[in-house]
């Protein structure tokens, strides 16, 4: 009974936040939180569910981030085709690398995706006559204005690009409910548990883990697509394996394997740094410090825990586990 | 149905099962005995598809499996019980049973359900608990009802007695003879070699990688070797 109310608690408030808070900047973190938001629901559903981590989350961003961008500057594709087809294109790249690399197990698979993010972040800056290196790209245009009779919906505006992401959010996670409320999603909690005995049951492993990879990616390339869009300039630092961890990091942090718990995490792993602020020279090791004792402590992540405060069962955190891998 | 020719299985260069032959006709019930290290569980790993072999020839029902990955042996109806009472820990009893009947159609599941709940009646009482808070032996049923919610033409159990109390060991050596009377058919892998003697019809006696005696379960229990090795006599 309280999760539906909760739900449309959250809703309205997310619809009412740039109008109650109306600094730019804010608006502005908003944004971005819901961009990381993408990356760690998509991130959960190889990590949290299927119970293997990936490290190439930020480079498959970069790829979405990267496609979009030059589809609509270089080959003057419209910015929403752009930004629609971005998601395909980076599980084209996800299906190619996990093809191979998802026959093997465990921690080898974690070396793998690192080595993708590398391999992602290098091209990135040393391709320049497409990617502009190092330098990056500028002039990316925001997607094209919509009209309903005379009123014209710019975003430019970051209101209405706040609207825009919030809408692409709440697409993800209706992609991603689906996904591991369906048999799919029990099978790959069956990966997790327990791997070798799914494959006795008749289970062909290395499909689900694939399509849990690609699924995670696609969303990444999504994100990076919003995020291309929203900043108008991209250049290869924000895909980096830094950004790969924090997309671990928001979904360890919130509750790996619930679907609400990574944006949680990717919220704070966008609101903190910006919070300690205050700190300033202490920022980063105040930050640091939080991060260890939610780990040591609270073990399951933060929704979990809050969760089991409010003393009631929302049946997702079904016990510590995928951390435990 | 199932014959093992010449197999010979090697873990990078050292080989470690050389040249072992058996089969397993349909409905009997047939054990894999020997100590540790006698190389039982490599063999059920490359009957499985875990472990390629490195020559010879595992045959299921006339066709050859030798090499084929884990799942797709399971399909053609080989189910593997693997030792150590595995299951998904996180899950409750019935989702694991559930994910047992994978690849059946969905419909037809229940029914067997009621079958292995009537098999095992504890396991009906804790059908919503989570598996992994079961104790020992009712894992190990949860793992044998899991491998029989697959419907498998032939069923193969690694050390189902493995780490049990004695007490124990009895309750599943009658459930194996329940599944034995219900046609079955069984390959046995064990080291509590009474117990897996007086459920099977026919045993094989393993040691570093050979067979050494084979023979029906009453001429292995009289062999004055296994006597000495293994039953205490």
């Amino acid at each position: 009974m309280i999760r539906p109310v909760l739900l449309a608690v959250v809703a309205a408030a997310a619809l009412a936040f740039p109008h109650v808070v109306t600094a730019n900047y804010f608006i502005h973190l908003a944004v971005l939180a819901m961009v990381w938001m993408i990356v760690a629901a998509g991130t959960n559903v190889i990590q949290g569910y299927a119970g293997y981590v990936s490290i190439a989350q930020g480079g498959f961003m970069g790829i979405g981030a990267y496609s979009s961008a030059l589809l609509s500057l270089d080959a003057g594709v419209p910015v929403w085709l752009a930004i629609s087809v971005a998601p395909f294109i980076t599980a084209l790249a996800a299906l190619i690398a996990g093809y191979p690399s998802l026959r093997v197990r465990g921690h080898y698979f974690a070396i793998l995706t690192l080595a993708m993010n590398m391999v992602i972040y290098i091209v990135l800056v040393n391709w320049i006559p497409v990617t502009g290196g190092e330098a990056g790209t500028t002039g990316i245009p925001a997607p094209e204005p919509i009209s309903i009779g005379t009123l014209e919906i710019s975003f430019e505006r970051r209101v209405n690009y706040y609207y825009l992401v919030l809408a692409a959010l709440a697409l993800t996670m209706l992609i991603v409910t689906a996904v591991v409320r369906s048999r799919v999603g029990r099978v790959l909690e069956a990966i997790r548990q327990n791997e070798t005995f799914a494959e006795a049951a008749g289970v062909a492993c290395w499909k689900y883990k694939l399509f849990a990879f690609v699924i995670s990616a696609s969303l990444a390339g999504f994100a990076g697509a919003l995020y291309a869009h929203y900043m108008s300039f991209i250049s290869p630092a924000p895909f980096s394996v830094d950004h790969s961890l924090n997309a671990i990091l928001a979904v360890i942090l919130g509750g790996s394997g619930t679907l609400t718990g990574p944006l949680v995490g990717a919220a704070l792993t966008v609101a903190l740094p910006e919070v300690l602020r205050i700190a300033e020279i202490f920022r980063l090791i105040i930050y640091g410090f939080a991060l260890v004792v939610v780990v040591i402590f609270l073990p399951r992540g933060l929704v979990p825990w809050i969760a089991d405060l409010a003393g009631r069962d929302w049946k997702l955190p079904r016990a510590q586990s995928a951390e435990s891998r | 149905m199932l014959a093992v020719t010449d197999l010979r299985i090697a873990y990078g260069k050292t080989e470690v099962v050389h040249g072992v032959s058996f089969d397993v006709a349909a409905g009997e019930c047939i054990a894999l005995i020997g100590a540790n290290g006698a190389g039982k569980s490599t063999i059920l790993k490359a009957i499985c598809g875990l472990i390629p072999p490195s020559s010879g020839d595992i045959r299921f029902e006339g066709r050859s499996i030798g090499g084929l990955p884990g799942h797709a042996v399971a399909r053609l109806g080989i189910c593997m019980c693997p030792e150590g009472r595995q299951m998904f820990p996180e899950m409750t009893v019935l989702e694991n049973l559930q994910l047992g009947a994978y690849r059946r159609r969905s419909e037809d599941i229940s029914g067997t359900i009621d079958e292995v709940m009537t098999l095992f009646p504890r396991l009906r009482e804790r059908a919503s608990q989570l598996a992994g808070t079961l104790s020992g032996g009712e894992q190990e049923m949860v793992a044998i009802g899991r491998a029989l919610m697959a419907k498998p033409r032939l069923c193969i159990f690694d050390e189902p007695s493995l780490g049990l109390a004695p007490k124990v060991v009895d309750e599943i050596e009658e459930t194996l003879m329940k599944i034995k009377n219900l046609g079955v058919t069984i390959l046995l892998v064990e080291q509590a070699v009474s117990m897996a003697l007086r459920v099977a019809d026919r045993a094989y006696v393993l040691e570093a990688g050979e067979v050494v005696a084979s023979g029906t379960s009453q001429e292995i229990s009289n062999d004055s070797r296994v006597q000495s090795a293994y039953l205490g006599g």
